[in-house]
């Protein structure tokens, strides 16, 4: 279009229109929109370094980046599924990686590119099934990937024979245990694919489809957007993404195990959450998700160098996760009102936590 | 190509007359509304309407598509608060806050989208408002003794504890009057009850009520169908445009008193030049006179019969009709939202095989949908992500999207539409219906469509943007496409369009040019 176009005349009577100047008041609303959990990943870096001395080291970032990838990778899969909406999540997507894993090993005798291709193929072929549920067969998500969960776990215990398969010497997968410049091959494969996520969805036709499917279906069906095609594609990337979860992970252990993975699905799930998608979909970015996982890390880790009981771990997690998302609340309300709505919660958490610790004393 | 012109007879304006005196509550009316006003962003949806309602009487609202029949109906059930203007029950001012309140007042309503149950039994549909409970568990026996009374004076002998889906919609329907007498309601309201009943179903509810009639109840039967009203009806107060234009014992109106009440706006006119033949002052791309589009025996079952016209280059062709005539359900079915049993459509002479909305778009096709918030625009998203939303081909390259393209596209179909925002980064469901309604139809500017279908382009849109929109589409005709425009507002129809294609019960049944026709013709080959 060319400025020609831009000043083209308007009726006389049409109302003054075009750019009229933002208020403050929105500018910064928007600069908080953009910003999105970024502000709470300072937070916690700044809580951390300054609780411990030893939080901010080489070593210890690579550890947590190391941790971060196998649950960043399947929380960039879950992400393109959430924001799909319609409802979208993939609870089989840990299950898949345990499969992916086991199916690859059986496949470790023909080397370790055959290892690589037959992990991919699977994660593809779960998130196919799971697709074609959803969008052709109109299954709902949570429903179809509960039942691909509990097929793939099955079948990975089947194949497996409820044995871990030890992969070693020339089985092994050494490029993915490297490093380069002291950065792991995992963690940058992590970062490959955010990149790549992150692309994919601002910067193609595929992802502004993917935002107006999950935004608006009806809008997106009148609109000409293939909606099922989309959808089907949303869940074989989350697949594909758990074919890579479980190339990593065997390359880390040297095994692969049909126990992978139980805890990654709700894991994943909580990763994208925080990091700003909500579950209804068409809203959150790939960024977005990935500054949710190193959230959720970092606070693990600086739990690990408090020494703090895993079990407590757990619930202060869940705990964290309650409160980013009471706090990330779309609706455009004012932060007091929505402080005021949570009281009753966050007194039930309360009289929830003084019976836990009272019960134990 | 038509030009409009707005005439403003402040005179007859009715909401600027100065404040009417409340006019007296008779003693034995058991519901008077007196100046009741309800004013929605943009619209007057009432404006000083009186209602008097007496015991044993059946009390019809009559009226066109928005002429505030619901809305006074959810007045009186307690859904919408007025503005303005006091309500009386047996002569005592009251307030409405609630449905549970108008309940509590003997006011029980009969809502058009029923709001039954259908996986819980038949008795427990009657009774849930209050189910019959000892201890919080609910006794199956005190729900039968509860329901069988109920449904014999309803006439019905179905079992009282079987599930509700299994009835028809015409026993779900009296079911729903049933919860009403259950609690002894002494105003019952009606809304469209006979939309989607059959004939012996319409017998038997009418039955219902003129039993019910006797016993002292009064009803309010909100209905745009004259057969109802002749049928049924005691007295009619017909609305128009949010005011009260006559009441009168049904007896002493006929069928066009009725049609000549609804219509005859005062409020505001648009008149239209003279007309120029259509296609004669349009710059037609390919050939002149082969129609853009051609619809061909187009059925659905259940929905439409055997409809058939043609969309010529450069023609706005009206389609006007009562609601559930069959309009927006062609429109669907043309644009390959829905399927349909038979038929065929041919855009620009070329057979198109339309199975979904993505392969209308390609033949050349492009639809502003009835519904702007639900089936058009993401709210979450921004102006330009969805002006440009249905067009992606426009704004990209091998699949990229081309930002600086885009950002030029918007800006200019912004300052082309007048759409009013900061900028094209605003979130669409921060604007106003109007500037909403202006996104989407800026869509239809993205591309050369060949065949553009306007549901309801002006619904909840105020004056100046109806305005602007007329202007739109009327310049897409200009540029040779061919309009298909639905529209409930007869001065709209008359004002915008060339030609008038009117729906009754999913057939086409009349075909009228703009230029001479009236709204009292369209009315009245729209009405049963």
């Amino acid at each position: 279009m060319t400025n020609s176009l831009q000043t083209s005349p308007t009726r006389a009577d049409s109302a003054p229109t075009g750019p009229v100047r933002p208020r403050p008041s929105q500018v910064v609303q928007s600069i908080f929109r953009k910003a999105g959990a970024l502000p709470a990943l300072l937070l916690v870096l700044i809580v951390g370094t300054s609780l411990s001395p030893f939080f901010l080291t080489v070593d210890n970032v690579r550890n947590v980046l190391s941790l971060a990838s196998i649950i960043g990778l399947l929380a960039v899969g879950q992400g393109f599924v959430i924001i799909a909406g319609g409802a979208g999540i993939d609870l089989s997507i840990g299950a898949t990686l345990a499969l992916a894993s086991i199916i690859g090993a059986k496949f470790a005798p023909y080397g370790p590119w055959a290892i690589v291709a037959a992990a991919l193929v699977t994660g593809l072929f779960v998130g196919a099934i799971n697709g074609l549920g959803v969008a052709f067969a109109r299954l709902q998500p949570f429903i179809i990937t509960l039942g691909t969960m509990t097929i793939a776990t099955g079948a990975a215990y089947y194949i497996s024979g409820s044995n871990p398969i030890r992969l070693s010497g020339e089985n092994a997968l050494p490029l993915l245990t490297d490093s380069f410049f002291g950065i792991p091959t995992a963690v940058i494969l992590f970062f490959v694919i955010i990149v790549i996520g992150h692309i994919v969805m601002s910067k193609t036709v595929f992802g502004r489809q993917i935002y107006v499917t999950g935004g608006n279906e009806e809008a997106a069906v009148f609109a000409g957007i293939p909606v099922a095609r989309r959808r089907l594609a949303v869940y074989m990337i989350s697949g594909f993404c758990a074919g890579l979860g479980a190339l990593v992970l065997m390359a880390r252990l040297e095994t692969a195990d049909p126990a992978y993975g139980s805890t990654y699905a709700l894991a994943s799930i909580a990763a994208v959450v925080v990091g700003g998608a909500p579950l209804t979909g068409g809203v959150g970015t790939i960024r977005g998700v990935a500054i949710g996982v190193l959230i959720i890390q970092f606070i693990s880790n600086i739990l690990d160098l408090l020494n703090v009981n895993s079990y407590i771990q757990a619930m202060i997690q869940g705990l964290i996760l309650i409160a980013v998302v009471a706090l990330n609340r779309q609706g455009g309300d004012s932060a007091v009102s929505s402080l005021k709505r949570a009281l009753p919660l966050v007194i039930g958490l309360a009289i929830g936590a003084l019976f836990v610790f009272g019960i134990r004393w | 190509m038509n030009d409009f012109h707005i005439e403003v007879s402040m005179a007859e304006r009715p909401n600027d007359r100065a404040a009417r005196p409340e006019a007296a509550v008779d003693p034995s009316a058991v519901l008077a509304l007196r100046n009741i006003s309800k004013r929605y962003p943009g619209v007057l949806a009432l404006s000083d309407v009186d209602f008097t309602l007496y015991p044993g009487t059946v009390h019809a609202i009559s009226g066109e598509n928005g002429a505030g029949k619901s809305t006074l109906s959810k007045v009186l059930s307690g859904i919408i608060q007025p503005d303005a203007g006091r309500i009386f029950v047996d002569s005592q001012p009251v307030t409405i806050p609630t449905p549970t309140e108008a309940r509590r007042l003997g006011i029980s309503a009969v809502p058009q989208e029923l709001s039954l149950v259908p996986d819980l039994s038949v008795a427990e549909n009657i009774g849930v408002i209050a189910l019959p409970s000892r201890g919080g568990f609910v006794s199956r026996r005190a729900l039968r003794a509860q329901a069988e009374p109920v449904l014999h004076s309803l006439g019905l002998k179905i079992d009282p504890l079987s599930r509700l889906g299994d009835h028809s919609p015409g026993i779900q329907q009296l079911v729903m009057i049933g919860r009403s007498l259950v609690h002894q309601a002494r105003v019952i309201i009606l809304d469209e009850p006979t939309a989607a009943l059959t004939e012996p179903e319409v017998r038997h509810l009418f039955e219902v009520v003129k039993r019910e009639r006797e016993t002292g109840t009064a009803f309010v039967l909100v209905s745009h169908r004259f057969q109802d009203l002749a049928r049924l009806a005691d007295t009619v107060t017909v609305l128009r445009d949010g005011c009260h234009i006559i009441t009168s014992p049904m007896a002493e109106l006929t069928h066009d008193d009725m049609v000549r009440a609804m219509v005859g706006r005062t409020v505001e006119r648009f008149v239209h030049d003279a007309q120029v033949a259509p296609g004669a002052d349009t710059e037609v791309k390919d050939g002149g006179s082969r129609p853009r589009l051609s619809v061909r025996h187009l059925s659905s079952a259940g929905k439409f019969d055997n409809v058939s016209f043609d969309v010529r280059p450069g023609e706005i062709v009206g389609l006007g009709g009562l609601l559930g005539a069959g309009r927006t359900e062609v429109a669907r079915a043309v644009f390959g939202v829905d399927g349909f049993t038979s038929g065929e459509v041919f855009i620009d002479g070329e057979k198109a095989r339309i199975t979904s909305p993505r392969k209308a778009i390609k033949a050349g096709l492009m639809m502003v949908p009835e519904e702007r918030k639900s089936q058009a625009l993401v709210l979450s998203m921004s102006i330009r992500q969805n002006l440009t939303s249905t067009g992606t081909r426009r704004i990209s390259r091998g699949g990229w999207l081309r930002p600086r393209k885009e950002r030029d596209i918007s800006l200019q179909l912004i300052q082309q539409l007048g759409i009013k925002a900061t900028g094209p980064e605003v979130l669409v469901g921060t604007l106003s219906g109007g500037n909403q309604q202006k996104v989407v139809i800026g869509r239809c500017f993205l591309d050369d469509f060949s065949v553009y279908i306007f549901d309801e382009p002006t619904r909840g849109v105020d004056i100046n943007a109806k305005f602007q929109i007329y202007r739109l589409i009327n310049s897409l005709a200009k540029k040779g496409a061919g309009v298909l425009l639905i529209s409930s507002e007869l001065p709209e129809l008359l004002a915008v369009a060339d030609r008038i294609l009117v729906m009754r019960e999913g057939r086409l049944v009349a075909d009228l040019p703009a230029d001479t026709a009236t709204e009292e013709q369209i009315l009245s080959s729209a009405m049963v």
